[in-house]
């Protein structure tokens, strides 16, 4: 085996040069990747943490489970059965939940709820002197949405709590507000859909760094969202629960609908489309930097292709003096993982210290008018487990590029090549 | 160039056969262009001869050598190298033989660039996984002062002359102590003064040490100073002359 690790780094030392083009190749696919994945874990990690800190766990919806069990049995009757309903399959015409209070106080019996809050989601058209602006007047209980998301604490100026106080208050979103030139005591007017106006104060605005939320929405008292949209004190758009458990959803998820009968979406399943969105710039971006390990991995077979073909005769010669297959193949393979291991320990040295930079002297955004998320920070998340995946990625690589390339070094037949040197 | 007495072997031919070869055939080329290089040779070469093996060009005899050698497989007979059937055998086994019963000489030295003369030296035993033992080195040393490179254990190939270089090449075919040692022209490329050094290199191993020796050559000087001369026509063994002792 010594045998074959001095002949495997003299090839390398003769072609010193070479050898580190090849190691600085995967060195920098190596540290893009991790670079990459930390950055897009970080940019998921800073949304998520963001996402939490505002949104309820889990929402009960307007939709009743019956019901929908009832649309799915409809849709699978054939086009030309007769049906005698009893009564109509979709009873309820306004998507709201009913008897929000009852339901309130049987969630709060529920295990695994830590908080739980109606919310009164209307659209409305909120205007300051002659700018208006449509948004979602978000209908809550001050107190008892302090129990379910952590809303208060996003507030910028002003105070989230004298919406309590203050029955006619509105906590603004710092975009929404920047764009009506409203600050904390002007008075606003919001007019709901059936027309119906109510002046308001802004009391609090609101940075969440959530577009949708900071862009749109005007938190106000659940009764006023319920006045304008001309909702009964009882209603609300939906329930808003707190868990104390967030890696344990589902099975709390079956136990509030059993309870409520009303369908329950996860947090996950409320910002699908944003997550989906995260999942696809990931796997586009993996996709992307992992062709460059690929690629690299493809420097290292051509690196030691080129020996290969250069040392024919070399090889041709081990082979008369008595070296068999075996230690020939792995004087080749030995290269290549030399070249992989070398270059992945660069490649994560160089990742690290990239990483540990920026994360001491962070890059800083402007925030952008109509971002989903706004992402003020270059937010760089860490995991071992990148290193050791991606590093471990990259000596596969390397040593699949050494198993393609040595074929041929195994294959070389002495006499051949004796014959034609002669 | 005196060389010490290390008890390769005993001087002078003895009655046992090193070598036997039977009715070997060797076809080169495919389909029509395929053509006969050997036609049926029979040969046998005791312990302790030197042969010269000598024939116009074409006639078949480097690829004699290298069938003898175990480099290249014959279409048809046999070849018995100190009691093993190298047509037996395949592949690594094949090499592992060869490693042990068979040193080579080329025409050109084929030194490893990367490696020191005594590493280049090492390497037969370094096939075996050998090499490393102070003993092993020193017997490495021991034969490159055989062939007058003492000191010169560290050079690389670059920096030795043509003729250095086909010494060391000499060297590396005895580390195993070989029962056979082949050279196929092992002075075709040298000029004659290293030439004349390395004949003499050779005549010394047969003489001093009874090392049994197979040489191709066009050197008539070489056919004309050996024990016993082959000459090769068309494939064909045409003349198998022996002298008693050589010049």
């Amino acid at each position: 085996m010594r045998q074959v690790l001095l002949l495997a780094w003299r090839h390398l030392a003769a072609r010193s040069r070479q050898s580190w083009l090849a190691v600085a190749g995967v060195a920098l696919g190596v540290a893009v990747f991790v670079f990459t994945v930390s950055m897009m874990d970080g940019l998921k990690v800073f949304f998520t943490q963001r996402l939490i800190r505002v949104s309820p766990l889990l929402t009960v919806l307007p939709e009743r489970i019956d019901v929908d069990r009832a649309r799915e049995a409809l849709r699978r009757v054939p086009g030309d059965a007769v049906l005698a309903l009893s009564r109509p399959p979709v009873p309820d015409d306004r998507p709201t939940v009913r008897g929000a209070t009852a339901q309130l106080a049987r969630l709060r019996g529920v295990p695994g709820v830590d908080g739980a809050s109606v919310a009164a989601d209307v659209p409305a058209v909120l205007s300051f002197g002659t700018i208006a602006e449509p948004v979602t007047l978000v209908g809550v209980d001050p107190r008892a949405e302090a129990g379910v998301t952590e809303l208060p604490a996003a507030v910028v100026r002003g105070r989230w709590d004298a919406l309590e106080a203050r029955r006619e208050g509105a906590v603004v979103g710092v975009q929404l507000a920047g764009r009506l030139g409203v600050e904390v005591g002007d008075r606003v007017v919001a007019v709901g859909e059936g027309g119906l106006a109510r002046e308001l104060e802004v009391v609090g605005i609101i940075g969440t760094g959530l577009g949708a939320t900071d862009e749109t929405a005007a938190f106000v008292n659940l009764a006023v969202a319920q006045g304008l949209a001309g909702w009964g004190p009882d209603e609300g758009s939906e329930i808003r629960l707190r868990a104390s458990r967030v890696d344990r959803l589902d099975g709390l998820r079956r136990r509030v609908e059993a309870v409520t009968g009303h369908r329950v979406e996860t947090w996950q399943e409320t910002s699908r489309a944003s997550l989906k969105l995260f999942r696809m710039i990931g796997v586009t971006t993996y996709l992307l930097t992992g062709f460059v390990l690929v690629v690299a991995g493809l420097g290292i077979a051509n690196k030691l292709t080129t020996i290969i073909l250069d040392k024919e005769r070399d090889i041709a010669i081990l082979r008369s003096l008595g070296f068999s297959r075996a230690a020939l193949r792995g004087v080749f393979i030995v290269q290549g993982v030399a070249l992989g291991a070398a270059g992945a320990l660069l490649g994560c040295a160089a990742a690290a210290g990239v990483i540990a930079y920026f994360t001491a002297f962070p890059i800083r955004f402007a925030p952008r008018e109509g971002a989903v998320l706004a992402y003020t920070e270059l937010y760089l998340a860490k995991d071992p487990r990148y290193y050791l995946v991606i590093g471990a990625a990259a000596l596969a690589i390397s040593a699949l590029a050494a198993l393609l390339a040595v074929r041929r070094a195994v294959r070389v037949v002495p006499v051949e090549v004796l014959r034609g040197a002669a | 160039m005196a060389l010490p007495e290390t008890g390769i072997r005993g001087p002078g031919p003895g009655d046992r056969a090193v070598l036997v070869a039977r009715g070997l055939v060797r076809k080169l080329g495919t389909g029509a262009a395929a053509r006969e290089v050997l036609r049926g040779i029979d040969l046998e070469i005791r312990a302790g001869e030197f042969v010269a093996l000598v024939g116009p060009s074409g006639s078949g005899k480097s690829t004699l050598l290298y069938l003898l050698g175990g480099l290249d497989h014959p279409d048809a007979g046999s070849v018995m190298i100190a009691g093993e059937d190298l047509c037996e055998v395949r592949d690594d086994a094949l090499a592992r033989l060869r490693n042990r019963l068979i040193g080579f000489v080329y025409q050109f030295h084929f030194l490893l660039p990367e490696f020191s003369a005594l590493e280049n030296v090492l390497m037969p035993l370094w096939a075996r996984g050998r090499g490393r033992a102070r003993a092993e080195r020193a017997w490495g040393e021991e034969l490159l002062g055989r062939v007058g490179l003492a000191g010169m254990e560290a050079k690389l190939p670059r920096e030795l002359s043509g003729g250095e270089q086909q010494r060391v090449a000499v060297a590396r075919a005895l580390v195993n102590r070989p029962s056979l040692l082949l050279a196929d022209e092992p002075t075709g490329n040298l000029d004659s003064a290293n030439a004349e050094a390395v004949y003499d290199l050779f005549r010394e191993l047969h003489r001093g040490h009874g090392q049994t020796i197979l040489v191709v050559t066009h050197d008539a000087g070489w056919a004309a100073r050996s024990d016993r001369v082959l000459r090769l026509l068309d494939g064909r063994v045409v003349g198998d002359e022996r002298r008693e002792g050589g010049r």
